[in-house]
């Protein structure tokens, strides 16, 4: 039997983690997660627009003091930034134990209306980046280290179409996303490497979705009716899950992705 | 920071304190595991079971160094009768259930094609009539009146893909329990009640002794049809039962998480 009391399953204590997208939005939440479940070192990267990375450093730093925070500036979709990156982690902390892939955007439009442009720029990032990204950091970090945990962010538009707000590329590359979590799942079960991923539905305060979610959109209401728990996600929800399955409390959980939806997709 | 006033602390999302679980096989196995996680999170816990694998008396002594409270109560989940007879004990008892573990299950492995239909009927009269009749009385009882609960519902990997061993009626009832699970969880989301499924994959256990044991002829292929190369430690559903139970997870609601070390993904 598992001595361990269960509460402290859910601690990431000395560990170290590693968050893309995480100057804005969600991926601030993320942050907070961890550091809350007692992460040593959290490294976040964003593509930096309007100095955000030097902002959520500061803001984190001044809200946990004990920890070691390190914003880096990073497009994920640009392979040699990428390389750059995961080579001076390795070189100045050598520990990833935690990587969570939240780095994403989205471009909303009729799929007739969508051009080369706009679905590259969506699965480049969305998906490619996030294989680069999980691809070095394994590589270089994890495999030689004995480890890890990779957490993916996909979404339920991965499992379902809609009639309005269509955006064809963050749903083809969410879709992708849980493809590759099932594979590096079972391809790097021998590394001791978990891979699962998070399927959210809306999530007040995201930026990415603020037309629907915002409280003067005209669209809020009829989308909250639809929601079995009649409720949009908290970023709470998010922060909860990602910390579960980035501990021990999900150490025999490989492959996975959790639906957070309030019943939306089971309707 | 418009996200900061919708932010609670990550540590108080998963306490169970002041919660009430009721957990039905909870005895021995997998289900005494989850009882102790869910005490070690700070819940009163019920268990009860038939008392044939696993003295009550012992699993309630064990608790009971772990959690604020703890009742036992022989009851078998198939019989509607006992079920009713538990419900009122937990009611006379002031044991209002905020948190059900249906973990309650039998197996029988036997070739499909030979399998009598006596054995067939024991096992989805405990694992699915039996499940549905526990969660009916305790949601009727205890959940619906006050809006709350989490539901939690113990499936299995054999719900949701085949296998080379006879467990037809097995992996018909724990396919039957992921379809009461999203029922419910639509049905009753306006009573404000969660419900949602684990589905463990192998778990050395009485019930498994036959396919896990050291001296099983199907250990050595189960071992090499799992990714991880072993099976799954009774601890690591403690975890997975309590970000479940508790509000660490509140908008999740009608899914099933496997916890098998990816073997389903393969």
């Amino acid at each position: 039997m598992n001595s361990t009391h269960v509460l402290d399953l859910f601690k990431l204590t000395d560990k170290v983690a590693l968050v893309s997208g995480g100057a804005k939005g969600l991926g601030t939440v993320i942050n907070e997660g961890l550091l809350e479940a007692g992460v040593n070192t959290l490294i976040f990267c964003g593509r930096g627009r309007h100095g955000s990375v030097e902002d959520e450093q500061e803001r984190l730093s001044e809200l946990f003091t004990n920890a070691k925070i390190i914003g880096v500036q990073c497009d994920v979709s640009d392979e040699s930034q990428v390389q750059s990156m995961v080579q001076k982690i390795k070189n100045n902390v050598n520990q990833i134990d935690i990587l969570i892939n939240n780095a994403g955007v989205t471009w909303n439009a009729p799929t007739i209306d969508q051009t080369f442009a706009t679905w590259h720029r969506v699965i480049d990032t969305n998906l490619t980046g996030l294989f680069l990204l999980t691809r070095e950091v394994s590589n270089q970090l994890m495999i030689p280290k004995g480890g890890g945990t990779i957490i993916n962010i996909s979404s339920i538009l991965a499992f379902q179409g809609v009639e309005v707000g269509s955006q064809i590329g963050y749903t083809a590359s969410k879709a992708g996303v849980l493809g590759l979590t099932r594979q590096l799942a079972i391809e790097w079960s021998k590394w001791n490497i978990r891979v699962n991923a998070i399927a959210p539905s809306f999530i007040e305060g995201d930026t990415m979705a603020k037309v629907f979610t915002n409280e003067d959109s005209p669209v809020r209401e009829t989308l909250i009716e639809t929601i079995p728990t009649k409720r949009f996600n908290t970023p709470t929800d998010l922060k909860a899950a990602v910390c579960f399955l980035a501990s021990d409390a999900s150490s025999n959980i490989n492959g996975q992705y959790l639906v957070l939806d309030g019943g939306l997709s089971v309707k | 920071m418009i996200l900061v006033r919708f932010l609670s602390n990550i540590k108080e999302l998963f306490d169970l304190s002041g919660k009430k679980a009721c957990v039905t096989g909870g005895a021995s196995g997998i289900g005494f595991a989850m009882a102790e996680g869910l005490a070690e999170a700070g819940a009163a816990v019920a268990i009860c079971g038939r008392g044939r694998h696993g003295s009550l008396e012992e699993a309630s002594s064990q608790l009971s160094k772990i959690g604020p409270e703890v009742l036992a109560e022989k009851c078998d989940v198939s019989i509607e009768e006992e079920v009713i007879h538990l419900v009122q004990t937990l009611h006379d008892k002031d044991f209002i259930v905020d948190i059900l573990v249906n973990n309650a299950g039998v197996s029988w492995g036997h070739d499909s094609e030979t399998m009598p239909l006596d054995r067939w009927n024991m096992v989805i009269e405990t694992n699915l009539t039996g499940l549905f009749i526990v969660t009916r009385e305790i949601a009727k009882e205890f959940m619906i009146p006050r809006a709350r609960g989490s539901i939690i519902n113990i499936t299995s990997v054999s719900g949701m893909t085949g296998g080379e061993i006879g467990l037809s009626a097995y992996s018909a009832s724990k396919a039957g329990v992921i379809g009461i699970t999203k029922q419910l969880a639509i049905e009753w989301a306006s009573y404000g009640i969660r419900v949602n499924a684990i589905a463990p994959s192998w778990f050395p256990s009485y019930m498994t002794r036959h396919f896990t044991g050291e001296d099983s002829p199907y250990r050595e292929f189960l071992l090499k049809d799992s990714p991880f190369g072993r099976f799954g430690k009774p601890g690591e559903l403690k975890g997975p039962v309590v970000f479940l139970a508790s509000q660490a997870s509140s908008y999740i609601t009608g899914t099933v998480i496997p916890v098998d070390g990816g073997y389903i993904s393969k």
